[in-house]
C-alpha cells in the first residue's frame, strides 16, 4: 500500500431524512465497502465450507477473523510467512479481526483481567498466558486485516457496580497502549471499543474519552449478552448519537435481521454475527419471517424454495424437500443453507442502503416489521427504538 | 439414447458418443466416460454452483438406489425425476444398483430380494418395487435389478443361484420397462454376472448377447467399496474378457469399482465404456489429493517398467504446514490455482468442512482430465499411460 493514502477513509453517501440511518463508502486498503455491512464471521480462517469465490459472488465485502483461534492456529508465524491472512485464505477483499479477548475470557476457564492484560490458562498445556493489548495488536498486525480491535477489558453486561467503571477505564488505558504498540498503521486501521455497560453516564464518558484518540473508526462493545432489549437499543442510540458523524459505527455480535433493521435506523454501520451460518448448521434456513428448520418433517414434500423470491444460488436450484432429505447427513446441505443464510444477509443490507439513498428508509422498515412479524406483534422494544428514531410502524 | 460407437485399432479400445437423450436432447456425452459420483443426489462436498467452478462441460452423474432409496416418496410426489429433485436436471443421469464407493454387506439377498444399504440402515426391494423408484425417479438410463455378490471367494454354486435370480429380476425389469410409457426411450441395461467362474461369464454373455437393451453392466467381481483398488488385475482380466466377448459391438460396456488409474487404463484398452468416479471420491475422504501423472504414447510403446508414481499425497501430513504450494504443481483447477497445502493443512486440523470441498474440487478435476486425455489419445491414435517415476 502507498503511504499516501490513508487505511480508511469515510465517504457518506446519503443519510435518511428521518432516522438516524446512513449509507457510507468506506475505502480500506483491500476493497472499499459499501455500508450499512453485515460481515460473516469466518473463524477459523474458513467461512464454513464456502469457498472466497462463492462469497465474492454474492458480493459480500468484508469478513471477520477470530484473532484468539488464528493466534492459536495456525499462529502469527506460519500467517506472517504466508503473507498475512488474505493470502493464507484466498481472499482479496476487506477483513477485520477482534481482539481475542472476549473470546478468551467466554472460551476459556481461569481466564482474568488484570492491569497488564488478560492472564488465561493454556488449552494445550496449563500453563498461565498472558494477552496484553501490545500482543493483541502484534498478532493482528501478523494477520493483517483491513481493520483491527483493540484489547478491551470485557465484562459481561449483566455486571453492576464499581467493575463496570473499572472495565470502561481500563479498556481506555488499554486503547493508547494498542495505537502504541500498532506496527502498521498506514495499512490497517484500530477501532476503539465503547464500554460503560448499561449505565449512561459512563457509556458518555467512554465516548468522550475515546473520541480524543486519533482513530478511523468506533465500535459499541459490551452488548449482545443477554440484556434486556430494552436496554440494547437505548444503549446503542446513545452511543451513535455520542460517536462522530464522520467516521464508522460497529456494534459488534448483531445479527438477527430485525436487530440489524432497528441498529441501522439508530445510525450503525457495521455489523457481525455468527449466528446465519451456525443456524445453518443445525439445518436452519433464514427467512422473511425468521427462520425454518428444514428439518422438520413438514418440509420433505415442500417444493418451494427456502424462501421464495431469494436469487441465491440455492433458492434458484433447490426445493426444501431436497434440502430436508440431506440436512445434517451431507455436508452439501450445510453448504447450501450457508449460502443462503448469508445472501439473505447481505441482500437485507443491501435493500437497506438501497432505500436509504432514495428516501424510502422508514418505508422499507415499516415494511420490513410487518413481514416479520406477520403473526404476532412487533414487540414494544422495537417499536420504542424506532419511534425514538421517528419512525412509526403504524 | 443412440450411441455409436467404433473400435480403434488393433486392440479392443473404442471410442464413442452418447447423444439423443429423451431428457436432454442437445447433450453429447463422449466414451470412455466418467459418471460423477454422487451422495444423497450431490456430488459430494460440492453443490451444483461449485460443480460449475469445476466444469462446465456436459457431464453425467450417477445415483446410486442407497443414497437415494429414502427420498424416493418425496420424488415421487414432486413427480418431474430424480435429476430435478436434487438440482442437477442437465446432468445425464445414470442409475445404479449399488454405491461403488461403499462396501455392500455380503449374504442379505434372497432369491426375490436385494438390500441396499442407505444412510438409516438395510432395506430390501424386489423388482417391483425397484421398478416404481426407476418410474418416479426417470433417469436417463438405469440398471437392471441386480443379485451382484458375489467375488473371489464365491462359490460355484452360489454363483449359479446370483446368475439365476439377476436373470429373474432382468425378466422382470425388462417385462416393466417395455411397458411403460414414462421409461419409453430409457435406457436399460442388463446386467452380467457369473463372479469368478471363467465358464458361467462366457455363458451369461451369449445368453444376453441378444438382449434388447442399450447396454451391459460387468458385475459381481467385488462388494464395491476401497478394495476394490487392492485387486490384482491379472486375476480378473480373463473373466472381463468372458463377459465381454459375445456381446454385440455397438451395445455400451459398463463396470463399477473404484479401480486405481493404471487399473481404469487397463479396462480402457479391454473395451470398457463407462466408469464411475469413487475413486477420486474415497481419496478425498482420507484427505488425499490425486498427483498421478499420464502421457498419451505410441501404441506399442513399451511402458518402462519403473516405480509407479505415487498417485496421491495425504494433505494431513505435517510435513505440509508451511508449504505454500498447491496440491500438484501445474494443475489448472480452482484449488491449486488460489489455494494452498498449507491452508488445506490447516483446516483437516480444524476439522473444516472446506478441507473436502478443496480436495475434492481438484480430485475430481484431475479425474474428468484424466478421461478427457485418454479420449484424446484415442482420437490421436494413441493410448494413454500413466508417467513413471
Ligand atoms: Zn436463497
Ligand atoms: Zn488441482
Amino acid at each position: 500500500m502507498s503511504g499516501s493514502q490513508p487505511a480508511l477513509t469515510f465517504k457518506i453517501l446519503a443519510e435518511c431524512g428521518v432516522s438516524k440511518a446512513r449509507t457510507s463508502l468506506m475505502a480500506l486498503p483491500h476493497h472499499v465497502v459499501e455500508t450499512p455491512v453485515f460481515m460473516p464471521v469466518g473463524t477459523k480462517a474458513t467461512l464454513k465450507g464456502l469457498l472466497p469465490d462463492q462469497l465474492e459472488a454474492m458480493d459480500c465485502q468484508i469478513m471477520l477473523g477470530n484473532t484468539y483461534h488464528l493466534g492459536t492456529n495456525p499462529g502469527p508465524e506460519l500467517l506472517t510467512k504466508a503473507g498475512g491472512l488474505h493470502k493464507f485464505i484466498g481472499w482479496n477483499r476487506a477483513l477485520l479481526t477482534d481482539s481475542g479477548g472476549f473470546q478468551m475470557v467466554s472460551l476459556l476457564k481461569f481466564a482474568e483481567i488484570l492491569e497488564e492484560g488478560v492472564t488465561f490458562e493454556s488449552p494445550y498445556n496449563g500453563s498461565k498466558m498472558l494477552l496484553t493489548p501490545e500482543e493483541s495488536i502484534k498478532i493482528q498486525n501478523a494477520i493483517g486485516a483491513d481493520i483491527i480491535m483493540q484489547l478491551d477489558d470485557v465484562v459481561s453486561v449483566l455486571t453492576t457496580g464499581p467493575r463496570v467503571e473499572e472495565a470502561m477505564n481500563r479498556t481506555v488505558r488499554w486503547v493508547d497502549r494498542c495505537l502504541e504498540a500498532h506496527g502498521r498503521p498506514e495499512e490497517q486501521s484500530i477501532f476503539p471499543i465503547v464500554q460503560g455497560g448499561l449505565d449512561e453516564n459512563l457509556r458518555r464518558d467512554c465516548v468522550k474519552q475515546l473520541t480524543q484518540r486519533k482513530v478511523n473508526g468506533f465500535a459499541v462493545g459490551g452488548l449482545s449478552g443477554g440484556e434486556a432489549k430494552d436496554d440494547f437499543w437505548r444503549v446503542v442510540n446513545l452511543c451513535s448519537g455520542l460517536l462522530p458523524r464522520d467516521k464508522p459505527r460497529y456494534c459488534m455480535g448483531v445479527g438477527f435481521a430485525a436487530d440489524l433493521v432497528v441498529c441501522v435506523a439508530l445510525g450503525i454501520d457495521m455489523f457481525d454475527c455468527v449466528f446465519p451460518t451456525r443456524t445453518a448448521r443445525f439445518g436452519c434456513g433464514l427467512v422473511e419471517t425468521g427462520q425454518i428448520n428444514l428439518k422438520q418433517k413438514k418440509y420433505a414434500l415442500d417444493f418451494r424454495p427456502i424462501q421464495e423470491d431469494c436469487e441465491c444460488s440455492t433458492c434458484k436450484r433447490y426445493t426444501r424437500a431436497y434440502l430436508h432429505s440431506i440436512v445434517t447427513v451431507e455436508t452439501v446441505a450445510c453448504h447450501l443453507v450457508s449460502v443462503h443464510n448469508v445472501f439473505y444477509q447481505l441482500r437485507l443490507m443491501r435493500d437497506m442502503r438501497e432505500s436509504i439513498k432514495i428516501q424510502q428508509f422508514p418505508q422499507f422498515v415499516r415494511k420490513f416489521m410487518k413481514n416479520m412479524f406477520v403473526d404476532s406483534e412487533v414487540p414494544k422494544w422495537i417499536r420504542e427504538a424506532l419511534s425514538a428514531v421517528n419512525i412509526s410502524l403504524t | 439414447m443412440k450411441f455409436s460407437v467404433r473400435t480403434v485399432g488393433a486392440a479392443k479400445l473404442r471410442s464413442g458418443t452418447l447423444t439423443d437423450f429423451k431428457r436432454l436432447p442437445e447433450l453429447v456425452l463422449e466414451t470412455p466416460l466418467l459418471l460423477l459420483y454422487t451422495k444423497g443426489g450431490s456430488v459430494p462436498h460440492i453443490t451444483h454452483e461449485v460443480l460449475q467452478l469445476i466444469t462446465t462441460d456436459n457431464q453425467a452423474v450417477q445415483q446410486t438406489l442407497p443414497s437415494t432409496f429414502l427420498i424416493h416418496e418425496a420424488v415421487k410426489e414432486f413427480k418431474k425425476g430424480l435429476p430435478k429433485f436434487v438440482g442437477l436436471p442437465e446432468y445425464m443421469t445414470y442409475l445404479s444398483v449399488q454405491d461403488p464407493a461403499l462396501k455392500t454387506p455380503q449374504g442379505f439377498n434372497t432369491k426375490n430380494d436385494v438390500s441396499v444399504w442407505t444412510h438409516s440402515g438395510r432395506v430390501s426391494l424386489d423388482a417391483d418395487r425397484y421398478m416404481d423408484m426407476v418410474e418416479a425417479f426417470q433417469p436417463d438410463m438405469y440398471e437392471a435389478l441386480s443379485n451382484g455378490d458375489t467375488n473371489e471367494e464365491t462359490t460355484k454354486k452360489k454363483i449359479g443361484k446370483v446368475i439365476d435370480s439377476t436373470r429373474d429380476f432382468y425378466e422382470d425389469c425388462l417385462q416393466r420397462h417395455s411397458t411403460s410409457s414414462i421409461l419409453k426411450n430409457v435406457s436399460l441395461l442388463a446386467v452380467l454376472e457369473g463372479g469368478f467362474d471363467l465358464e458361467a461369464r462366457k455363458k451369461v454373455g451369449q445368453t444376453y448377447s441378444d438382449a434388447p437393451v442399450d447396454g451391459f453392466v460387468i458385475n459381481g467381481l467385488h462388494n464395491n467399496g476401497g478394495d476394490v483398488e487392492k485387486i490384482d488385475f491379472e486375476k480378473i482380466r480373463d473373466l472381463i474378457e468372458a463377459s465381454i466377448e459375445p456381446l454385440p459391438e455397438n451395445k455400451l460396456r459398463v463396470l463399477h469399482g473404484c479401480w486405481t488409474p493404471l487399473n481404469v487404463l487397463n479396462l480402457v484398452e479391454m473395451g470398457i465404456d463407462v466408469f464411475d468416479a469413487s475413486y477420486p471420491y474415497l481419496a478425498t475422504e482420507r484427505m488425499c489429493a490425486l498427483t498421478f501423472d499420464f502421457e498419451a504414447v505410441e501404441w506399442g510403446t513399451e511402458v518402462e517398467k519403473g516405480v509407479e508414481s505415487a498417485t496421491e499425497i495425504s494433505l494431513n501430513d505435517a510435513k505440509y504446514r508451511e508449504d505454500f504450494t498447491p496440491f500438484l504443481s501445474g494443475c489448472s483447477c480452482l484449488a491449486c490455482t488460489k489455494h494452498t497445502k498449507a491452508y488445506v493443512y490447516h483446516l483437516i486440523n480444524n476439522r473444516e468442512l472446506l478441507a473436502s470441498t478443496l480436495i475434492m474440487i481438484h480430485n475430481t478435476h484431475h479425474y474428468l482430465e484424466f478421461f478427457k486425455a485418454i479420449r484424446q489419445a484415442i482420437s490421436q491414435g494413441k493410448k494413454l499411460a500413466l508417467k513413471m517415476r
